[in-house]
């Protein structure tokens, strides 16, 4: 069900299970190539075929993830496992394709918003280690492709968010004791004061404690600077998250415990599970497991879950069996959950 | 015919812009120069001179070259000689 590299990525996660992964993305766009949206069908079929040759040459071994003959059932599931970085949208007519290492550590889009995006990831907070795997890649770019570029503001992106140095870095943290302190929306709010953005991984989950923390400004910084930047805002985010279960272990240990207990019998028993709940039962574990109330892979088993029991998960399990026996994908989530709950690893 | 608020290039709008917040090609930056200035301050918190591109790696050396160097003042200043010899050590093998 999980698949393995993403199972050893957040086996190998730092800080418990908090500091995920990182990832950066670089955008780069040609000269004198309109972006797809504006771009006649003709034209966006010869961008893609300059880039493919370019990829082609350059870039031989990376495998295909996807293109524009996918369905959006394939690329939802794909963004979901964070085996894509978002947004990937299906787009009728218009030829794009998504390229990777086969270890999935650094990939490349071709012709999606801006003509060309590479990114990079690694285990834990390491979005320096990240720009460094991606160093020869741009350095082709630069090389072989006429890049569009402002004497002034740098990199000409697709939206002017990325404009300047066309990066966007962020890192994935599971952040469970600030929500259920309600500390989420402050720190949230004093991350924007500072540039930078704390958002739920995937966008259908609006409460979540899985939290990707992005740049929101670009120009005017270098890539290095601001990846060492988040990397010290990372740092005080996992302080932030350490006191906040200090705090909830002071001042409501009793029913932290009950809580605790009650989400680990219901993981492994129940027959229907929302998502909402999962999640919030799925919470409590991975505290009870940093506070040593549980087994040490909790915690991380409970970020495991979250990504993989997404609804494009599930609907993927759903179409292997006959849709009428299944009434909703609560049936199917809770299966999935107390599988994997009660599987000794 | 375009009005003065089109880019030439590829006829995107600057009112397409403010609705979809992005723009048709690169050449739209140059259109609508004096229009992306002050939005660009504000997204970017005043940054408006991008620095001269230079090789990720390289940065990323000078960047942790720097902030070693840093940790060694700051362990020295502490009279902790075993960190301060640990990032002298780091400094050297790295240059």
């Amino acid at each position: 069900m999980i698949p393995d590299a993403l199972m050893e990525r957040i086996r190998q996660a730092p800080e418990e299970g908090l500091v995920l992964a990182s990832r950066v993305r670089l955008a780069r766009n040609l000269e004198g190539h309109p972006f797809w949206e504006t771009d006649t069908l003709a034209g966006q079929e010869q961008t893609y075929l300059e880039l493919e040759a370019f990829r082609s040459q350059h870039f031989p071994d990376l495998e295909l993830v996807a293109d524009s003959s996918c369905r959006q059932e394939t690329l939802s599931l794909l963004v979901e496992r964070l085996e894509l970085p978002q947004p990937l949208r299906l787009r009728s007519g218009a030829s794009w394709a998504a390229y990777q290492e086969v270890s999935g550590a650094r990939g490349m889009l071709l012709n999606d918003e801006d003509h060309l995006r590479l990114w990079s990831q690694r285990t834990g907070c390491d979005l320096l280690g990240c720009l460094e795997d991606l160093s020869d890649w741009e350095e082709t770019l630069r090389d072989h492709l006429t890049l569009a570029r402002d004497a002034r503001w740098g990199w000409k992106t697709w939206s002017p968010s990325a404009l300047g140095s066309g990066l966007q870095a962020g890192v994935l943290l599971f952040l469970p004791a600030l929500r259920w302190t309600r500390r989420i929306e402050s720190t949230r709010n004093a991350l924007e004061a500072m540039g930078f953005l704390l958002q739920p991984v995937l966008d259908s989950d609006a409460d979540t404690a899985l939290l990707a923390v992005a740049n929101r400004m670009s120009l005017g910084i270098t890539e290095a600077e601001l990846a060492a930047r988040l990397e010290e805002l990372v740092g005080r985010l996992v302080a932030e998250e350490h006191r906040a279960l200090d705090d909830l272990t002071q001042q409501q240990e009793l029913e932290l415990r009950d809580g605790v207990a009650r989400a680990e019998a219901l993981l492994a028993a129940s027959r229907l599970m929302t998502r909402s709940e999962m999640l919030r039962r799925l919470e409590l574990c991975a505290m009870g497991s940093r506070l040593g109330w549980l087994p040490a892979n909790r915690a991380r088993l409970a970020v495991l879950l979250h990504l993989v029991t997404g609804n494009a998960h599930l609907e993927g399990l759903a179409g292997a069996v006959s849709r009428e026996a299944l009434p909703s994908l609560d049936d199917l989530r809770a299966g999935a959950v107390a599988k994997a709950w009660l599987a000794r690893e | 015919m375009l009005n003065e608020k089109d880019c030439s290039a590829c006829g995107f709008t600057w009112s397409r812009f403010l609705r979809e917040e992005h723009l048709g090609c690169p050449a739209c930056y140059d259109a609508f120069r004096s229009l992306l200035v002050p939005m660009l301050r504000h997204h970017h918190r005043g940054g408006d001179v991008q620095p001269e591109p230079m090789n990720l790696r390289e940065q990323v050396r000078s960047h942790r070259r720097q902030e070693w160097v840093r940790r060694q003042d700051a362990a020295i200043a502490r009279e902790d000689y075993e960190e301060a010899g640990r990032l002298r050590t780091l400094l050297a093998d790295e240059s």
